[in-house]
């Protein structure tokens, strides 16, 4: 392999001389021509391309000619006829060999590629203003060599202009990365903004995000330093920790509220109707950004609409960038970037980074609006689903009780005068003396019997028929006392115990007395016979904001988790006997006396009804 | 002399066991199966007090009472119904007392007795 091993090799001059017998010919004279061997198309291209300058020179070193960017850099030393020798002792140092600061310089791969026919290279400083040009030595015909000068630092500054743009290319993607990780649209709002400002981003001194709405331009975040002396200090900070756009990121969703305060009360007032005054006569460089979709780059001191001079007034900045963010014909917001303190122009280069970002910005704000809209109506929908559970239960509630209504009234007749002479006749001649005792004991069933077909009448058509006594003021505690009182010898008597607990102070609220004595007789009555005859049955009354809470609870086994749900629908029971009507009507009576009735249980009580009315 | 109790029932199970069971308790019983002969027994007999029905086939209890309230409003009238709806109408209200069947008759004999009483002593 030809090609110089890693670094570049670096010789001393060589003496020309010595250069003499590489070459087939051998050294030749020169002769006068007009014109170059290498004023040729290819050198013009590569003169174009890259910094460099050319000297022909005869066989024996004279100088023939050379190039107009010779004769800049080097004025004089290159006279024709001159030896070139002689020029280079005069304008250029050679460099150390070892020189490290040189030699671990990139060589352009393409004069690499132009060595290979065998050639010399050197590096050379200029002595006034030191600068290194790589020099080297070519056969440019038959009789002439040709001395090429590469100026070093642009061929570096290409270089260096290709590595800014493969560090642009690698922000620019983890950027992306980061965009389509978020979620929300106020995640992607910050990321724009740290995209825009972080120096591994675009490197911008602040950035606003603006939405429109109605027609106005309003601000809706802002990041970046208020005043020279906060940028100081944050930028130290971020330069010690030189974090990552995705530390910076979380730096920024940890930071309470928003981590510049000054910054983001700025944009907050930022409130402009993007509607031009047709009087006006200058148009806003802003509205026609937005209005076609492309960014703009604005002067302070360009700028003639009251509209871009109100934003320029609201930002303090002599400068800025206006970059629309849209997704096809929808705009999602207006992305301002600026170098407020640093004060450097908005370049050409950033504007094309800031709209080539911009696409992406909008994208991702775009999908997660679009997000948060899915996320929204979902929400709504299932709770659309959830009212429409309810309501279809309530309707199968109503139709319960409707039907239970007619059902009551058709029936109540038909079978309530059949009963009353049955039950009547058969009370009739129980009580009559001459019948058998065994007879009498048939009757009492029929009497019995009877008396719970009334009952289940009498409950019926009370659900259908609530009770509708006045409303009066009167003490809950009397009221439960009563009830309490009717229930308690049968409690006891079964070897049930009976827990009372009632507060001291009296609990008068405007009742129905009627509806809470049903409501609470029912639950006793259910609690009595879930216990059977043992365990504990418990009234606890208590007051808790402006409401009187009656709790009836028992020691039973509980009410199956199945069930729960159902207890309250009418014709629903678990009990052999049971009419399914008890629990709905103590719903309906708790309901006409304004409160709410539920079914839960504690540590002492598997069952536990709650009472809540207001006081 | 026993009272005079008039029961218009247009169910005869009904009618025989408010019979026996009155005239058990002392009260000379007077029956009617329908609002027509309700009105008829009453002019007849001049009972003491009406045990009415209100639904009956033909002239419905509630027309009957006023009716005999027309002709001598100072006649007890005890509305005795399979039905507990009509307690609520006003009509009702004209009665002295309103009872839902039951085949238990003590509340019953003792609504007759109470509304007799106060009658008594009024009169």
């Amino acid at each position: 392999m030809d090609r110089p091993s890693g670094h570049q090799v670096i010789t001393p001059p060589p003496k020309l001389d010595q250069r003499g017998p590489r070459w087939k010919d051998g050294p030749c004279r020169y002769e006068a021509s007009n014109s170059s061997h290498l004023t040729t198309p290819f050198v013009d291209q590569l003169e174009r391309h890259f910094v460099f300058g050319w000297i022909e020179t005869d066989s024996e070193g004279k100088v023939l000619h050379s190039s107009s960017k010779v004769k800049d850099w080097f004025p004089d030393c290159f006279e024709n006829g001159i030896s070139i020798e002689e020029g280079l002792s005069a304008c250029f140092l050679p460099i150390q060999e070892n020189d490290p600061d040189v030699s671990n310089r990139i060589h352009s791969e393409l004069f690499k590629s132009l060595l290979r026919g065998g050639s010399l290279r050197k590096s050379i400083h200029r002595e006034s203003a030191p600068r290194i040009f790589n020099y080297l030595t070519i056969p440019a015909s038959e009789k002439t060599f040709a001395h090429l000068f590469i100026d070093f630092e642009s061929e570096k500054n290409i270089a260096e202009s290709y590595k800014s743009d493969l560090k642009h290319l690698a922000s620019m993607r983890e950027i992306i990365d980061l965009l389509y990780e978020s979620m929300s649209v106020s995640e992607v709002i910050d990321l724009i903004l740290v995209a825009v400002t972080a120096s591994r981003g675009l490197g911008f001194n602040r950035a606003f995000f603006l939405e429109i709405k109605d027609g106005h331009l309003q601000g809706r975040r802002g990041i970046g330093p208020a005043s020279v002396d906060e940028a100081r200090e944050i930028w130290s900070q971020l330069d010690e920790r030189s974090p990552s756009l995705r530390e910076t990121l979380n730096l920024l969703s940890t930071t309470e509220g928003t981590p510049d305060p000054a910054t983001q009360d700025l944009v907050k007032k930022i409130d402009l109707s993007l509607i031009v005054d047709e009087n006006e006569n200058s148009s806003s460089e802003i509205s026609k950004a937005c209005l076609e979709m492309k960014p703009a780059r604005l002067i302070r001191d360009e700028v003639e609409s009251p509209i871009d001079n109100a934003l320029f007034e609201s930002l303090g900045s002599s400068a800025f960038a206006v970059v629309p963010l849209n997704v096809q014909d929808r705009l999602a917001g207006v992305l301002i970037a600026d170098n407020f303190i640093t004060g450097q122009e908005v370049s050409e280069e950033h504007l094309n980074l800031l709209r080539t970002f911009s696409r992406y910005a909008a994208i991702a704000l775009e999908r997660s609006s679009l997000l948060y809209e899915l996320t929204d109506n979902n929400h709504k929908l299932r709770q659309a689903n959830r009212e429409l559970q309810t309501h279809q239960r309530k309707l199968l509630h109503a139709e319960k009780l409707s039907a239970l209504g007619k059902m009551a009234a058709c029936v109540s007749h038909e079978i309530r005068n059949p009963l009353t002479a049955i039950g009547g006749l058969a009370r009739s001649v129980h009580d009559d003396e001459s019948i058998s005792e065994e007879s009498r004991e048939d009757l009492k069933i029929i009497v019995n019997e009877v008396e719970r077909l009334e009952r289940f009448l009498k409950e019926t058509l009370n659900f259908v028929k609530p009770l509708s006594g006045p409303f009066e003021p009167a003490d809950v505690k009397d009221v439960l006392g009563s009830v309490i009182q009717t229930f308690k010898d049968s409690i006891i008597g079964c070897g049930i115990d009976l827990v009372v607990e009632m507060p001291e102070e009296p609990m008068v609220s405007s009742l129905n007395t009627d509806l809470l004595r049903g409501a609470v007789s029912n639950l006793i009555k259910n609690a009595r016979e879930a216990l059977g005859d043992q365990g504990t049955l418990g009234v606890h009354v208590s007051k808790a904001g402006g409401l009187a809470i009656i709790e009836v609870g028992d020691t039973g086994i509980g009410i199956p988790e199945t069930i729960k749900d159902m207890i309250f629908e009418p014709f629903f029971t678990n009990k052999d006997d049971g009419t399914g009507i008890g629990l709905a009507i103590t719903q309906q009576n708790v309901r006409g006396l304004h409160g709410s009735i539920e079914l839960t249980s504690d540590e002492r009580y598997k069952t536990l009804f709650k009472i809540k009315i207001p006081l | 002399m026993s009272n005079k109790v008039l029961i218009a029932d247009d169910e005869q199970s009904i009618r025989k066991l408010y019979e026996r069971e009155l005239t058990r308790e002392g009260y000379e019983v007077i029956l009617a199966a329908s609002g027509k002969e309700t009105l008829e027994k009453v002019r007849e007999c001049l009972p003491d007090l009406v045990v009415l029905d209100i639904r009956m086939p033909g002239m419905d209890g509630l027309n009957v009472m006023s009716k005999l309230l027309e002709e001598n409003n100072e006649l007890p009238v005890v509305i005795n119904s399979a039905y507990a709806t009509y307690k609520d109408s006003f009509m009702s209200w004209a009665a002295d007392a309103y009872l839902v069947k039951s085949s238990d008759l003590t509340e019953l004999k003792e609504t007759i007795d109470k509304v007799l009483e106060s009658r008594s002593v009024c009169s």
